[in-house]
């Protein structure tokens, strides 16, 4: 695959980028230090940060795949669209490699972050789930178990919708996968709840999901093989 | 058919290197529309309608991968083509900055205009909330990219001339 090595550079470069500036934590001030030797070692220790950070990510799949038994397929992501949060990206695997189209795309320890919509014999199209209009069958980890449906707004972050008004949603609940879609298991984790909008009109309450993982600074991803017994 | 074969390989280089890494890079980078510009460009400044061809072969690719925005990418892509032609026959001279500047900023707004006309009429029949911020952000972004680029290659044409020259991908009269 031509794209690889492309796709690849950039990521690392996003991974770098996100780690000098980083979008909360305070920026080190490093305007002090303008030697040479300092800047490349800088360098150094973000390229072994990253490594480590990749080394992890791979780790923690793993781990999971273990943990969960699930048959899983690793894959590159080759294309992006213009926008890491909407429309689509492409991955190196396609039916060749047992897969089709609905199936789970997970990073780290059981991240989902897309879903395959469209898949050729090498190469497969997964929409994010944060992508507009991308809905995930969803339930919250806790007490109640509340099921409800996550739909990315082409933003950062995802509406939970169809919450029943008498169902308690706080903030910091995790949302999970809820296994009523029958290529996605149930417990891969979509984010937590940062908000909730509850409207005692409406026949539903709506609550915001952040997602913990960021798509822009993974280059690999999982697909998870949903076996139906045949 | 050599120039054809040359150009259509150029056109691959160039929409993988974008859709792999300059998409990939953080934000605001990826927001850089790299063949379009490089469109643009050989049309407007080198007189080659092999710029025009490679508009609309990236939006068949946007299509083809499902990458684009909206569906139908390739028409919007035909559309602008053929808008860039008639703005750089009409309107603007192949001879200024500003004139493919111009030309390229207009096409490029006519991407964006169809995409919001699309997603507003989307939005009759869905509960989501448009994304302003992020849809204007995208807009400001590309334009600043395309600019700063176009800005690059006028400032390289002699160099990128003699090169597409050589690639039998530029005529070799002058001017139109």
């Amino acid at each position: 695959m031509v794209e690889k090595p492309f796709s690849w550079a950039g990521t690392e470069i996003n991974s770098v980028w996100k780690k000098w500036f980083p979008k909360t934590s305070a920026i080190l001030d490093c305007s002090t230090s303008g030697s040479e030797v300092l800047a490349a070692l800088a360098i150094d220790r973000s390229e072994f940060e990253n490594l480590k950070i990749e080394n992890e990510n791979l780790r923690q799949q793993l781990d999971f795949f273990k943990r969960e038994s699930f048959k899983y397929v690793s894959a590159d992501i080759i294309s992006r669209s213009v926008s890491t949060t909407e429309a689509a990206f492409v991955i190196d695997r396609g039916s060749d490699d047992g897969l089709y189209q609905g199936l789970a795309v997970i990073v780290a320890d059981g991240h989902l972050i897309g879903k395959i919509t469209s898949v050729s014999t090498k190469t497969s199209i997964v929409q994010p789930i944060l992508g507009r209009g991308a809905k995930t069958a969803v339930s919250l980890l806790g007490v109640s178990r509340t099921l409800g449906i996550s739909e990315g707004s082409g933003g950062s972050l995802l509406s939970l919708r169809f919450i029943p008004q008498d169902e308690v949603v706080a903030i910091n609940n995790l949302v999970v996968t809820s296994g009523l879609e029958k290529t996605i298991p149930s417990g891969l984790v979509v984010g937590v709840i940062t908000g909730v909008q509850k409207d005692p009109a409406a026949p539903f309450q709506t609550a915001t999901i952040e997602p913990l993982v960021d798509i822009g600074q993974n280059n690999n991803v999982s697909v998870i093989i949903v076996d139906f017994g045949l | 058919m050599i120039k054809f074969l040359i150009s259509t390989f150029l056109f691959f280089l160039l929409v993988t290197f974008e859709c792999g890494f300059i998409h990939s890079l953080p934000s605001p980078f990826f927001y850089a529309p790299l063949v379009f510009v490089c469109g643009v460009y050989l049309y407007q400044h080198l007189n080659s309608l092999v710029g025009a061809w490679w508009i609309f072969g990236l939006g068949v690719w946007l299509d083809f991968w499902h990458l684009g925005l909206v569906p139908f990418e390739t028409i919007i892509y035909a559309i602008t083509a053929l808008l860039m032609i008639f703005l750089g026959q009409r309107f603007f001279s192949n001879r200024s900055l500003y004139g493919i500047a111009g030309n390229a900023t207009l096409s490029l707004l006519f991407i964006h205009f169809v995409h919001l006309i699309y997603f507003f009429v989307v939005s009759f029949n869905d509960s989501l909330p448009f994304l302003w911020f992020s849809f204007l952000g995208l807009v400001f972004w590309q334009i600043f990219f395309q600019l700063f680029l176009i800005t690059i290659l006028f400032f390289l044409a002699r160099k990128i001339r003699s090169v597409l020259k050589g690639l039998l991908i530029v005529p070799n009269h002058e001017g139109l």
